[in-house]
């Protein structure tokens, strides 16, 4: 999964919400950066979806959660219905 | 202390540690990327600048670009002192536009000082028969942690280890854990190592998987000189160390391993002090160049005498060891050819000096430093042994005097390990230090870990300076909200604050 997420997945939802969003992976209490889309912004950083071992981080002024989480669980879906 | 298996011959481990095809593949031609005769030629072409030539330079560094290599040797040819204050201005002011003005401290912490190497400059080398051995046990190490944590506040270490069969990569990743998991009570909250940075031989990839699976912070190793033939002088064929590709290339196994943060350095003094700042940045262009991510941390520690060390008889080697004034301008130079990175100096210095240098673009510094095994939970911080450190330190300030003296010049000490936490590492925290986003947090950040410590771990003294200190930097985010700062970072940051105050802990931008 975690090379399966790209930077155009993650613009489209970026443009979308008007947000920064980074996809992570957690090694011990480290979240390594793995992709990311949207432009630096000053806001503070909020995880926002955890997936076992993977995360998903967002910077943006006010944003719909309830809706932004529902599309990175439609987007993981249609990423493991893809046969590797 | 940790058992040391006999059992394992070292001989036989030493055969089995490098793997020749994992730094080969990155060679050209058999060649690695630091061309001796190349650098030479570089600094020997390089004039005088003009003021203006200085000034197009500094422009660049401010603009956060790396420099290239005729640009720094240009540098280091400047001989007016004039021109050099100008430099040392502009060294703290690209720091600031990197890193805002706080200074993040850490503790090192030894845990094994077993070694087959037998570097000539080196305390810890297998030829000195002086020095005590020792490794730390798990629950050794978590006395250790205890009194760091707990006693005098400290959130991150870089833990250090000889190369031996009993410090191997499952050692190193299980002293990682340990230092994690310990956490202890303090005056309001807890106290507890946030960030483990390690300081170790190189490794090979599979051992580099090891350390990233349970969360390394940053991977230093340092190249010790740049300079192939003093390094093969200094270092022994016969050993593992005298390898000098197996440890140029190993920040190349640690981003394969996943590890996208690293760290480089100079033991400067063991060759000319000019030849290994273009080496730093010869490796930070190749890091840059393969991977996107430049080093994380540049250090430049400066020899010191070590137990029974013949390199220090040596009266042609001591042209190498470098002045104080030319130590300030290293540091000045480092922070402006790669002015993205983090710079550190630590208590081998003087008071004197690290109350002058960290102010030419360092980032961070130690305190309450104790470089013998098992040092911290022996409580004796201010006592040295030099048949139990690896060398001499030249500072013995507590944090809590640390911290007083740089709030004294108000200057406030950061705890900060939020980055690694919420993905700001590798390309991400690049173009972040390069747009100078990353100060933001940095500032931010900076306040809400100093609240912590103030609360938990300063004296009385020390606590005074640092209000002042604190209310300041608030007044000077309140002051750029919203033109620098959104009212929703300022009004979460403040939130936290409140809390941080009474009693939560580890909250972050």
């Amino acid at each position: 999964m975690e090379n399966a997420i790209s930077s155009f997945d993650l613009e489209i939802l970026a443009q979308k919400h008007d947000v920064r969003i980074w996809f992570c992976k957690k090694t011990g209490r480290r979240w390594s950066f793995i992709v990311g889309a949207g432009d630096q912004r000053p806001l503070p950083s909020e995880l926002i979806y955890e997936a076992g071992d993977l995360g998903f981080f967002v910077q943006g002024e006010s944003f719909d959660e309830i809706r932004l989480v529902d599309e990175i669980k439609e987007l993981i879906a249609r990423k493991n219905s893809i046969p590797a | 202390m940790h058992q040391v298996n006999k059992q394992v011959s070292e001989d036989s481990w030493i055969n089995k540690v490098i793997k020749p095809e994992e730094f080969e593949k990155h060679m050209v031609d058999g060649k690695d990327f630091i061309d001796d005769d190349q650098i030479w030629e570089t600094i020997n072409n390089a004039e005088e600048p003009s003021k203006e030539r200085v000034r197009e330079i500094l422009a660049k560094s401010l603009d956060i670009k790396t420099l290239s290599p005729d640009e720094l040797a240009t540098l280091i040819k400047v001989k007016d002192p004039q021109v050099w204050q100008e430099m040392y201005e502009m060294a703290d002011k690209v720091k600031r536009k990197v890193y805002d003005n706080r200074i993040v401290t850490f503790a090192p912490l030894y845990c094994s000082n077993y070694c087959v190497n037998n570097c000539l400059y080196c305390g810890f080398r297998s030829e000195n028969k002086d020095e005590k051995r020792l490794a730390l046990s798990m629950e050794e190490l978590k006395k250790e942690v205890e009194v760091l944590a707990g006693q005098i506040g400290h959130k991150r270490v870089i833990a250090v280890y000889g190369e031996h069969p009993s410090s191997d990569g499952d050692y190193i990743a299980e002293t990682i854990k340990t230092i994690y998991s310990v956490s202890v009570k303090t005056k309001k909250g807890h106290g507890e190592i946030r960030r483990v940075n390690v300081n170790a031989a190189p490794l090979c990839v599979d051992d580099l998987r090891k350390l990233h699976e349970v969360g390394i912070g940053t991977y230093q190793v340092f190249q010790e000189t740049y300079h192939h033939e003093t390094y093969r002088k200094l270092h022994p064929q016969n050993t593992i160390k005298g390898n000098y590709p197996w440890r140029l290339y190993v920040h190349h196994r640690a981003y394969e391993a996943g590890i996208d943060d690293v760290a480089i350095g100079v033991l400067f003094g063991l060759y000319d002090w000019k030849f290994e700042v273009l080496g730093l940045l010869h490796h930070a262009i190749e890091l840059e160049t393969k991977f996107g991510v430049g080093p994380h941390t540049i250090s430049f520690p400066r020899i010191t005498p070590a137990s029974n060390s013949p390199l220090f008889n040596e009266a042609d080697h001591q042209k190498y060891f470098v002045s104080d004034e030319d130590f300030k301008k290293i540091v000045c130079l480092i922070r402006l050819a790669v002015p993205y990175t983090g710079l550190i100096i630590t208590a081998r210095e003087t008071k004197e000096i690290r109350d002058d240098v960290l102010f030419v673009g360092c980032t961070q510094t130690d305190a309450s430093t104790v470089i013998g095994i098992g040092g911290y939970s022996a409580m004796d911080s201010k006592k040295q042994n030099i048949d139990e450190q690896q060398f001499m330190l030249g500072d013995t300030r507590t944090l809590d005097e640390l911290i007083g003296d740089l709030a004294k010049r108000g200057v406030i000490t950061s705890f900060c390990t939020s980055g690694y936490r919420c993905g700001r590492t590798g390309d991400q925290i690049m173009d972040m230090l390069k747009s100078g986003h990353e100060k933001h947090f940095c500032k931010l950040n900076a306040i809400l870990t100093y609240r912590e410590w103030l609360d938990d771990f300063a004296s009385e003294e020390t606590k005074k300076a640092g209000e002042e200190v604190i209310k300041k930097e608030i007044a000077q985010v309140k002051a750029q909200t919203p033109t620098v700062f959104s009212k929703k970072l300022y009004d979460t940051t403040m939130a936290y604050y409140e809390r941080i105050s009474n009693g939560e802990r580890d909250l972050f931008i």
